[in-house]
């Protein structure tokens, strides 16, 4: 397997993907669809954020020694999106399209600067100081 | 490794960001004014009117809004702020804003104290900036590929300011400081290409693949297209005999540039209307125009009478609009941020909050983009012969519309921000 930041990369690509679905089918009104891909999006980025909270933040921690830099910032970005994700569902199921699309645009800002930290920083750092990131990214994939 | 440098949460303070994006729109409504008073300096270069709406554009205007922009998009995309020692942001803006009415104050009346004031703020401001900014991405690590680009943009912006100083030195003190014209050229060179392009392609790197859903720019623009550009405008100074050849390859590096980034933009997944992504396509069309025109010109192709259109397919086109799409989405989004952060904690109060919409409504960015159509249809019409003397004037009157609308959405956005502050 290759290194983390391409690994964690692929995974955010893979939320965009589904969220970008779930917007545009709320702002075709298309709401059974939107109800489907939502659900999706809610599921995969709740995976991906575990998979780092639970294995990537603490590798990171422990090879540097540092649980009040970066990956504390990151963790509270993450509680940042999940009251976003919150607010959105009930959104989606008042069927308040107007809402969704405006909570929509800000959880998105919200997560792509999230998501350039990671992809600019974290991740190519974290595969420098673990000795071994293609052990780490089995974990990952396995979590 | 050290991580303790790192910090990816020293968001600057509000006012530092807000601060520059607050006063920006004033030195684009003196340069619409000027415009209305007087509308032939779209067609003659040299008149003081015309340098003295230029510089407030773009000094005044353009590299205000890109210093606060920067403030913010440092520590995102590198991992670095800029410092915010002893109110150094301040410092630096109010350094920037002086040398800029003095600048324009020269240019409008030629008196020489006033280009001296200019050659003392202006460089001051440069120093400092250049001083925090590079710093800052001199510890960037790992260097990514926006980090890499910006730091081109860095040695542009001292190019251009270098060059601009011996400018000022010689209208403060002619006596002493020989005239030489292909230095005015070489400024506007820099500035353009080595300075504004440099820095809108490393954001854009970032910020079109990821606010917008779309494949990742190709990786020849940071890895060959940025450095070669910068090269070319090296070539282009220090050797005139390749100049023209160095010039046609900077066009043919811009243009890729604008071709690549429109791609990527006519690919991207999210439908819904956007009007930063409808100002990026504006702009990008812009630049792609721009960068035909310096290739006709270096191809021996005579131009003259377009150097006033360039600089208006250049300066509102390209410049305003990429200004005009970010502002979109930084100013809602930074205020979010702090809101957010001012109620974490408390998901009631975080529920209560203002979202990105509320905060700048999509009418109020679609009102900002017919300006800016407007504006610039305005522009394009006063080059119609004849039509000079009347569409310059209404072209002044939109250009004006378009800065106020822009200072007051701005200001509404900072006021629903103090509304929507949690007491406590
Ligand atoms: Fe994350």
């Amino acid at each position: 397997m290759g290194s983390i930041q391409t690994y964690m990369t692929a995974g955010h690509r893979q939320c965009d993907d589904s969220y970008t679905s779930a917007e545009n089918a709320v702002s075709a009104q298309n709401w059974s669809e939107a109800d489907s891909a939502w659900q999706q999006f809610a599921t995969e980025l709740e995976h991906h954020l575990g998979q780092e909270e639970q294995l990537l933040f603490p590798a990171f921690e422990q090879q540097t020694g540092n649980t009040q830099g970066p990956t504390a910032v990151m963790r509270m970005e993450h509680e940042q999106m999940r009251a976003l994700v919150a607010d959105l569902s009930g959104a989606l199921q008042a069927r308040d399209s107007d809402r969704f699309l405006g909570l929509g645009e800000t959880l998105m800002v919200l997560m792509q600067q999230h998501n350039m930290k990671e992809e600019q920083i974290l991740y190519p750092m974290t595969d420098q100081v673990i000795g071994n990131s293609s052990e780490l990214v089995t974990r990952l994939d396995a979590f | 490794m050290r991580t303790d440098g790192l910090s990816f949460d020293r968001i600057p303070p509000l006012a530092t960001p807000l601060g520059y994006f607050l006063l920006a729109p004033l030195f684009g409504l003196l340069a619409a004014l000027i415009l209305v008073a007087q509308p032939a300096m779209l067609e003659q270069r040299w008149l003081g009117a015309s340098l003295a709406a230029t510089h407030l554009l773009a000094l005044g205007f353009g590299a205000q809004i890109m210093l606060g922009a920067l403030y913010q998009v440092m520590p995102v995309v590198t991992g670095q702020p800029l410092s915010q020692h002893a109110r150094l942001p301040r410092l630096i803006q109010l350094l920037l804003a002086t040398g800029t009415l003095a600048l324009a104050t020269g240019f409008m009346t030629a008196a020489p104290v006033a280009f001296s004031l200019a050659a003392i703020a202006l460089p001051l401001a440069l120093l400092l900036f250049v001083g925090c900014w590079g710093t800052a991405l001199w510890r960037v690590h790992p260097l990514g590929e926006s980090a890499r680009v910006l730091r081109l943009a860095a040695v542009g912006l001292i190019g251009a300011g270098g060059l601009g100083l011996h400018q000022a030195l010689y209208h403060a003190y002619p006596s002493l400081i020989g005239y030489a014209g292909e230095l005015t050229d070489a400024h506007l060179l820099w500035a353009s290409l080595g300075w504004v392009v440099m820095l809108v392609m490393g954001v854009s790197l970032q910020v079109i693949p990821m606010f917008h859903v779309t494949p990742a720019l190709p990786r020849w623009i940071a890895q060959f297209a940025a450095p070669a550009l910068l090269a070319m405008l090296f070539i282009a100074t220090l050797w005139p005999p390749s100049r023209a050849v160095a010039l046609l390859l900077s066009a043919l590096l811009t243009g890729a540039y604008a071709i690549a980034a429109l791609n990527a933009l006519a690919a991207r997944k999210r439908k819904r209307i956007d009007y930063t992504v409808r100002l990026w396509q504006l702009a990008l069309c812009h630049l792609l125009m721009t960068a035909l025109a310096l290739g006709a010109s270096a191809a021996g192709i005579q131009l003259t009478s377009l150097a006033g259109p360039v600089g208006v397919v250049f300066g509102i086109g390209f410049m305003l609009s990429v200004m005009l799409g970010m502002l979109q989405k930084i100013v809602p989004f930074l205020i979010y941020l702090h809101l957010q952060r001012a109620c974490l904690g408390d998901p009631m109060a975080m529920m209560a909050l203002p979202n990105m919409q509320d905060l700048l409504p999509t009418q109020t960015q679609r009102r900002q983009w017919q300006l800016q159509l407007l504006t610039l249809l305005l522009l394009y019409l006063s080059y119609v012969p004849g039509m000079i003397e009347l569409t310059g004037r209404l072209a002044g009157v939109a250009a004006a519309a378009n800065f106020i609308y822009l200072g007051r959405a701005l200001w509404r956005a900072r006021q629903r921000f103090y509304a929507a502050l949690p007491t406590a």
